[in-house]
């Protein structure tokens, strides 16, 4: 984009309006579609007036929660997704390619195991440490005498996906066939049972990790440039990565362990984002969640209209533009 | 220009016990154009970065003024030393006007928002360095002349008043290097910054050093002013006998010493 200029206030609040626009215009859209069609008006009469009728409870237990979810989880996957690709200087980094993703589901399945989540009022402890080793761990593969190779990580990243895959395939089979389903179903990516009490319990986290990653997003602007340079700039490279590295993790296994395995929505929104308003973090970041949000909005009205009445796992859709994206941009976009 | 600025005691580094400097010491002066010379792998890298604090030596302590580098913080650092690394790595399509702002982040309060006074000093530092036309194009898509000044006008940005600049003109031709070496002259004589250049180019940094350090294998042969440098003797300890020095004018030259081929003198 040619006449771009540089970061400032009103430019942020310009741009970030108007993808909070499109998320409005996204809610209207999750609550009236459906198995059910509700009207505009009779889906507003349910939100601010809600009584007994059904059209009030699909609103209210159903798709609210429903719309909620996606949008939370839409924003975490690519605030995380922009910092990952952030970190490790790459544009391709994406926490289902990295196999962040499916480290964050086997300590989910662990959580639900162990039913940890219960004792520590829905902290996704196994989940977060997965993450969080994954991502380190495909980090301290790349490095190759202190420049990330874009192919040992990104391979490295594969690997460690596929055995942590490997892993939760054998918890499974353990497993008896009751829980068997739902966890398969919640592992493809799936928002259809969210409740009210379940996004309840995620926004705090998803809160407490956003805010301090969105003030410091400066900060990756320069550790895109390399530790180095970044350290000669005036960041401590070593603990500000540390802090990106767990805030982000910690954002990604909030939603894996909620949501299940949503792949590519954080490679996909963050690089349109970049393409369209440059690479500038302080802009990116918030942008991108905003626009994610909306974007899992819209992707999970696909996954339960397409084949109505049965409904797809939101997973699938985003795989299915998010795979074919991935491979462009690892052909012709990289230089 | 008498007042020492930057001073290295007894610095001792090694990397994966492979000893890269050797009990190194001396002092740079406020003002000074100083030039560390030496044959690749001769530790010129590693003694800068040792310089702006980004490496911890074993042994031995970096003085800035009176006080010891690695009691500031990254940011105070950045507020007094300037370094300009020999490779740049930008993965993202950032503009020349974004990369020279980053200069600025040191100086910037909590939430790293640049105001009015920070775009004018990126401005400045862009003129200075002539690259402010090129303000909106991506820095990947640019040449490497102009990326160098890119670079340069980004540490120009950081106010610091110790400018390190890492083999500044290894992957540019005869005059775009000779173009980034009047830069670096011009910004010593007139903004009154300290420069210090490492490169294994002996002609390049003579002509523009006030004080020459060459170093070999870690150790210092010797530090003076290029006119005793540039002689055989000293050269001889660390090139072997290889070369020799001629004066053009008032200027000496290194040139490689015409080699006996097949028992014949070939000029």
């Amino acid at each position: 984009m040619k006449n771009r200029n540089p970061f400032t206030l009103s430019k942020f609040i310009k741009v970030f309006s108007l993808f909070f626009l499109l998320l409005i215009l996204s809610f209207f859209l999750s609550i009236t579609s459906g198995i059910v069609q509700i009207d505009f008006r009779a889906a507003i009469v349910a939100i601010f007036n809600p009584d007994e009728s059904d059209i009030s409870k699909i609103v209210f237990y159903i798709r609210l929660p429903r719309f909620l979810m996606g949008a939370i989880a839409g924003w975490s996957l690519c605030l995380s997704g922009a910092v990952f690709q952030g970190i490790l200087r790459n544009p391709l980094a994406d926490s289902y390619v990295l196999g962040v993703a499916s480290a964050s589901a086997l300590g989910a399945v662990i959580d639900r195991l162990i039913s940890l989540k219960i004792a520590f009022l829905g902290f996704p402890l196994f989940s977060f440490l997965f993450a969080s080793f994954a991502i380190a761990f495909v980090y301290y593969m790349g490095m190759v005498n202190g420049s990330l190779n874009t192919g040992r990580m990104i391979l490295s990243g594969v690997i460690l996906g596929t055995f942590f895959s490997a892993c939760i395939t054998f918890l499974l089979t353990i497993l008896p066939k009751k829980e068997l389903q739902s966890i398969f179903f919640w592992l493809l990516g799936d928002l259809s049972t969210s409740e009210m009490r379940t996004v309840l319990r995620v926004i705090p986290y998803v809160l407490l990790a956003s805010a301090p990653i969105l003030i410091i997003s400066h900060r990756l602007n320069l550790l895109s440039a390399g530790e180095e340079e970044a350290s000669a700039l005036g960041v401590n490279p070593k603990s500000t990565l540390t802090i990106f590295f767990l805030l982000s993790s910690f954002l990604t296994a909030s939603i894996v362990s909620r949501c299940g395995v949503i792949g590519f929505v954080g490679l996909i929104i963050p690089h349109l984002v970049r393409t369209s308003f440059g690479p500038d973090a302080r802009l990116l970041l918030p942008v991108s969640g905003i626009a994610g949000a909306s974007f899992l909005v819209l992707s999970d009205i696909i996954a339960r209209t397409i084949l109505s009445p049965s409904e797809i796992p939101i997973g699938v859709i985003t795989a299915f533009f998010g795979a074919p994206f991935f491979l462009y941009l690892l052909k012709w976009k990289r230089k | 220009m008498e007042e020492g600025i930057l001073k290295i005691e007894k610095i001792s580094f090694s990397y994966k016990n492979l000893p890269v400097l050797k009990d190194i010491s001396f002092e740079i002066k406020r003002g000074e154009f100083f030039g560390i010379v030496g044959p690749n792998g001769s530790g010129k890298t590693t003694l800068l970065k040792i310089m702006d604090g980004i490496l911890k030596p074993e042994e031995g302590e970096v003085y800035y003024g009176k006080t010891t580098i690695h009691k500031l913080a990254r940011k105070e650092i950045a507020r007094r030393i300037s370094y300009v690394p020999q490779e740049h790595e930008l993965p993202f399509a950032f503009t020349v006007e974004e990369t020279v702002l980053m200069g600025r982040y040191s100086h910037l309060g909590i939430l790293g928002i640049e105001g009015k006074r920070d775009r004018e000093i990126a401005k400045i530092a862009m003129e200075k360095c002539k690259v402010f036309h090129l303000r909106e194009r991506i820095v990947t898509e640019i040449s490497g002349g102009e990326k160098q000044r890119v670079v340069i006008a980004r540490a120009l940005a950081q106010e610091a008043e110790v400018m390190l600049l890492d083999e500044p003109t290894a992957h540019l031709d005869l005059s775009s290097a000779i173009e980034i070496m009047n830069l670096l002259k011009n910004l010593q004589e007139k903004e009154k910054k300290t420069v210090v250049i490492a490169s294994h180019d002996l002609n390049l940094l003579s002509n523009f050093s006030n004080r020459i350090m060459l170093i070999a294998e870690g150790r210092i042969i010797s530090i003076d002013v290029p006119s005793r440098i540039l002689t055989e003797d000293v050269l001889k300890r660390v090139y072997g006998n290889m070369l020799t020095v001629v004066k053009v004018g008032n200027t000496s030259f290194v040139v490689p010493k015409i080699l006996e081929v097949h028992g014949k003198n070939t000029v």
